[in-house]
């Protein structure tokens, strides 16, 4: 059987929609209360918080998972990225106040000893690595919006959805730096040993995601 | 006191004697077959090793100086070890070597493990270029994880020759980037840029095709009709066709899409599975034998697999019964005679040298050992029961 992790929270709806859209069982998905685990049909779900899910795909608990790349590359956890589904699209960004702007015009060395508040710790720190930059990280486990303001940091780096969060908070987006949406992911090993069980699967979602 | 640092682990208990009995039976195969223990060095040099691995593998190295000022970094690969071992020990007329080894690996972990060590037995053949030879390997593989019982493991093969054979007439940024997207696991995204590419349809056709070329035996039919031809099929085929012969069939399968990222392999690749749906307990492969300046032109193969994964993947298994020998009482050379005797009939046992007998046989209970031996008394006390056994007693313990 079929094992799929699906992350609560934001993206939730969106991953319901695409696995009702493959054809695969989720009416008791949709009705999961406050199980974690459930069998429908020939799937089994196990449901998680966002940032354990790419830990129950590379332990070998779900062979796959549909989760933000976002989050994956956060985790820095060996996965196999299968299929871009498009849904729950956002962007990476670096925010603060506008008066930071300028600081992200010109050469790296400007941007030097910036105090940057986030929850992607690893990721803000790759991001300003590969730029050449070396910055104060500052993990923050939500309300991040609230640092600038604070005094705390000189700007943040999260994940930017419609931006009215920024706006009240008196942010701007100082730099976009990637985009992010729900992948289907996959344990490399489940790809290995059992893809002839996970074909069905994977390919339901592709045709569903590219409107087939 | 704990002196052991994040990362590493003192093992002890069931495990290690798990471990140990990996080891063991592992070692005694591939001596068997041919193979040389082999003790490499625990430090290697730095440059030797950040010019053959695999970049995802450089990156983990850990690296330091010697005391002698040498830039080195704590063992990362037995497989360049045992060739520089090799290449420093022997002249081509020697070939084929085979070694085997039992030594510890050092990396920077990867999320979400924390470990940078880890135990690996594995073997390296040098200097035999036909299939044979990558049979051998893989039988020897495969023989020692029966004997381990673990008689589902399953070993999946692809050919990393395959890439530059199939990426030859592509542009030779395009094909470094395609093989780097399937060395990270980026399927969407070499999908994505092999459809955006200016290969031709036909070359398009075939490439989508080839990562999702997994399962069991048959895919190499599929891919033959894939690639409009089975040559570069043959050595996959060969292997698969020995492995079967052997009565392997129902635990070889084939992933054509699977790339190895130590970096050197050139040829036939595997990974090693507990079972059907178990965890992967290592790899191996084809590589070029130039490799680590050797001044060989040869091939050469190997493999390595966790000893702490063989071991968890086999799961506690009963200990033999231990006997308890009661020597509190006893003069320590009769007792050791008695030890030697036990010794010499491959019964494990443990001496009790607590002149009290009662608080003798609680410890041996609380050992959990099968019976308590009195010498002086000739007689044995079967647990936790206590009913009494008579014992023959040994010439040189009396």
């Amino acid at each position: 059987m079929p094992v799929i992790a699906l992350p609560t929270g934001r993206v939730r709806d969106a991953c319901l929609d695409i696995i009702e859209g493959s054809g695969m069982p989720a009416k008791k998905l949709r009705n999961a209360g406050r199980n974690l685990v459930v069998d429908d049909g020939d799937y089994r779900y196990l449901i998680g918080k966002p940032s354990d899910i790419p830990t129950l795909v590379s332990q070998g608990l779900a062979d796959l998972a549909l989760v933000g790349n976002d989050v994956t590359e956060e985790s820095g956890v060996e996965l196999a990225e299968l299929i871009d589904t498009g849904r729950g699209r956002c962007f990476m960004a670096i925010a603060g106040p506008p008066a930071a702007a300028e600081r992200f015009t010109g050469h790296a060395s400007t941007l030097m000893g910036l105090r940057v508040a986030s929850k992607y710790g690893r990721l803000a720190r790759r991001t300003f690595e590969s730029w050449g930059a070396h910055v104060k990280v500052l993990h923050l486990n939500g309300s991040v919006e609230l640092a600038p303001a604070l005094g705390l940091v000189d700007c943040i780096f999260d994940i930017v959805q419609t931006g009215s969060t920024l706006r009240a908070n008196g942010l701007v987006v100082l730099k976009r730096t990637a985009e992010v949406s729900l992948r289907l992911v996959a344990n490399p090993g489940a790809l290995q040993l059992r893809w002839e069980f996970l074909r069905d699967a994977v390919g339901a979602v592709r045709s569903f995601v590219n409107g087939g | 006191m704990d002196i052991t640092p994040r990362g590493c682990s003192s093992i002890g208990g069931e495990l290690a004697q798990g471990m140990e009995e990996c080891r063991a039976t592992a070692m005694a195969m591939f001596t068997s077959y041919g193979y040389s223990p082999f003790n490499p060095a625990e430090l290697q040099l730095l440059e030797g090793m950040m010019k053959n691995l695999h970049r995802r593998r450089r990156g983990r190295v850990i690296a330091l100086n010697s005391p002698f000022g040498e830039p080195c970094c704590l063992r990362a690969d037995l497989t360049l070890s045992a060739l520089s071992y090799m290449a420093l020990h022997h002249a081509p007329d020697d070939f084929p070597l085979r070694l085997c080894y039992s030594e510890r690996v050092f990396a920077t972990p990867r999320p979400p493990r924390e470990n940078i060590e880890d135990t690996q037995v594995g073997v390296e053949l040098l200097g035999w270029e036909g299939i044979g030879s990558d049979v051998e390997v893989l039988a020897v593989l495969l023989s020692a994880l029966d004997s381990l019982g673990l008689t589902e493991s399953v070993v999946v093969l692809g050919d990393v020759s395959l890439f530059p054979a199939l990426f030859a007439d592509l542009p030779q940024g395009l094909a470094l980037k395609l093989v780097e997207l399937l060395e990270d696991g980026a399927y969407y995204e070499y999908g994505k840029t092999l459809a955006s590419s200016d290969a031709s349809e036909r070359h398009k056709k075939i490439l989508a095709e080839l990562p999702w070329l997994k399962g069991p035996n048959e895919i190499l039919s599929r891919a033959a009709d894939v690639f409009g031809s089975s040559c570069l099929l043959e050595p996959l085929r060969e292997i698969t066709g020995s492995l079967i012969a052997r009565g392997y069939g129902d635990r070889v399968r084939v992933d054509l899409g699977f790339i190895r990222d130590l970096g050197y392999y050139s040829g036939p690749v595997f990974n090693v599975y507990s079972s059907g749906d178990g965890s992967l307990l290592g790899g191996g492969g084809r590589y070029a034998a130039s490799l680590a300046d050797t001044r060989f032109s040869c091939q050469a193969l190997g493999f390595g697999v966790s000893l702490r994964e063989l071991a968890l993947s086999r799961g506690a298994r009963p200990a033999s019964p231990r006997v308890m020998i009661w020597a509190g009482q006893t003069a320590p050379h009769r007792a050791l005679a008695y030890a030697a005797s036990l010794a010499e009939a491959k019964s494990p046992f443990e001496i009790s040298w607590n002149p009290n007998d009662s608080e003798s046989k609680d410890f041996a209970i609380k050992r959990g050992c099968a019976w308590w031996v009195n010498i002086e008394g000739d007689y044995a006390l079967e647990l936790p029961s206590g009913r009494p056994v008579a014992i023959p007693m040994t010439g040189g313990a009396r």
